[in-house]
């Protein structure tokens, strides 16, 4: 299984380029339709049809992405921190810390700094915001979330070693709590008082995503039980998948249809939510099935190099095809294709590039 | 090449790379920062690429990967039977 979650992790991350690429999909039919002639317009995504199914269905399933990074991250702090000196967990954090926060530090002030040729305003609060939460673009949270996760992960060990299944199920009770405040803004209701007590978790992402952070920690801890009875019920865990995929799609278009919105991100839905639960876990129960591709490890090796460097890459590839070759927007797999391709290539090609000159002793500090 | 020198020639020269250029045989990889979660996971994929031998997943523990010689050590035992 563990060679198989470096495969995991390189489809992770196509999965992300490919979630963030579908935003200049959106972008392209709602604000640039004015630059090409096409069938696709607002209204097709509003109603159910196969275009907008697909481009949901698509977004949604390629959204588990980051509960996959924190999965396998997960697995792996329970492999660093289980069993060993509290000690020597803070000073394996440490030195982990060290090559996760520069590269976040360096890309944030790229993306700042392309932010403020395209005219945005920072001052000194804001950019407080950018480097502690993350919000330098959408995609940043992960980072700060992963710091966080690493933190707690000596605390997250004990705890799970103790009370494995209580700290599991609290885990599952805080993300189900924190999407249910998603619900109410979606729907535009006001929460009622004895919820707003809890409102504290719909702040941040650890709430709702430390659940997948915990499975992998309990499934490297309880490896030799766990993936049996996965392994056993996976056609079961699989029929369940499916129904909860159908199910996230009706709610969606429910949501969309009561809150008159043209898109909404499905990954804050609690239903969503447990597809990604259920997506990995399926995906577990067949691992040993899995057919793998070097080059799609090789993507993994690299995937957090990609992750903090793609969000540039497509957005100045989507620009540059509104310019140069705007009927590529209209057609959208194909332009969605594109995306990807340069997303994930570009990032590779600057490493590739990187590791050919004398900065390449900074290598670590850029790309992770 | 016998084992302990491929695998301390791979870990410095894919996973060490731009962190550490040199790394002693007993050295905490983890805990000093050579490699991280990806990079235990290189690893596994290398031994089973490079010995032919597929690492089982109750295997991949702290003592067996925590230093060249731990993983070499490891690996003889392994290789042997």
């Amino acid at each position: 299984m563990t060679v198989k979650l470096l495969f995991l992790n390189g489809v992770a991350i196509i999965f992300a380029v490919y979630h963030h690429a579908i935003y200049w999909a959106v972008t392209a039919i709602f604000h640039w339709n004015d630059r090409f002639v096409s069938n696709i317009n607002s209204q097709t995504l509003l109603t159910a049809n196969p275009t907008s199914l697909f481009l949901r269905i698509t977004d949604e399933i390629a959204g588990v992405a980051v509960p996959i990074f924190l999965f396998v991250s997960g697995y792996f702090y329970a492999f660093s921190t289980n069993q060993k000196p509290f000690k020597q967990n803070i000073q394996t954090i440490y030195n982990r810390l060290i090559y996760l926060i520069p590269p976040y530090l360096f890309w944030s002030t790229i993306t700042v700094f392309f932010r403020i040729l395209e005219g945005n305003d920072y001052t000194p609060g804001k950019l407080v915001r950018v480097y502690l939460m993350g919000e330098a673009d959408g995609p940043f949270y992960y980072v700060p979330l992963i710091i966080k996760l690493i933190l707690l992960s000596p605390l997250l060990i004990r705890m799970l070693n103790k009370t494995p299944y209580i700290v599991l199920g609290g885990s599952f009770l805080l993300q189900f709590l924190s999407s249910i405040f998603w619900y109410f803004s979606t729907m535009n209701l006001s929460v009622p008082e004895w919820l707003s007590n809890f409102a504290f978790l719909k702040n941040g992402y650890l709430a709702s995503h430390l659940f997948w952070f915990v499975l992998g920690m309990l499934i490297f801890i309880k490896r030799d039980g766990l993936l049996k009875v996965i392994r056993r019920y996976r056609f079961i865990l699989v029929s369940i998948l499916l129904f909860f995929i159908v199910l996230s799609q009706i709610e969606i278009q429910y949501l969309m249809n009561l809150s008159q919105k043209n898109w909404i991100n499905s990954q804050a839905s609690f239903i969503t939510k447990l597809v990604y639960s259920l997506f990995i876990l399926a995906v577990i129960g067949f691992i040993d099935n899995l057919k793998t591709s070097p080059n799609i490890q090789f993507i993994g090796t690299k995937s957090y190099g990609i992750y903090l460097s793609h969000i540039l890459v497509i957005e100045i590839c989507a620009r540059l095809i509104y310019h140069v070759i705007p009927f590529l927007l209209g057609q959208t797999l194909f332009f969605l294709g594109i995306l990807v391709v340069v997303g994930i290539g570009t990032p590779l090609v600057m490493m590739s590039i990187w590791n050919r000159f004398p900065i390449k002793q900074f290598y670590s500090y850029v790309w992770g | 090449m016998e084992t302990k020198a491929v695998i301390h020639k791979f870990i410095l020269d894919e996973l060490a790379k731009g962190r550490k250029k040199n790394i002693s045989e007993d050295e905490d990889l983890l805990g000093e920062g050579i490699i991280d979660s990806l990079g235990i996971l290189q690893l596994v994929a290398f031994i089973e690429e490079k010995f032919n031998y597929t690492v089982p997943d109750e295997d991949v523990v702290i003592e067996n990967f925590m230093s060249v010689n731990a993983i070499s050590n490891y690996l003889d035992q392994k290789l042997v039977k």
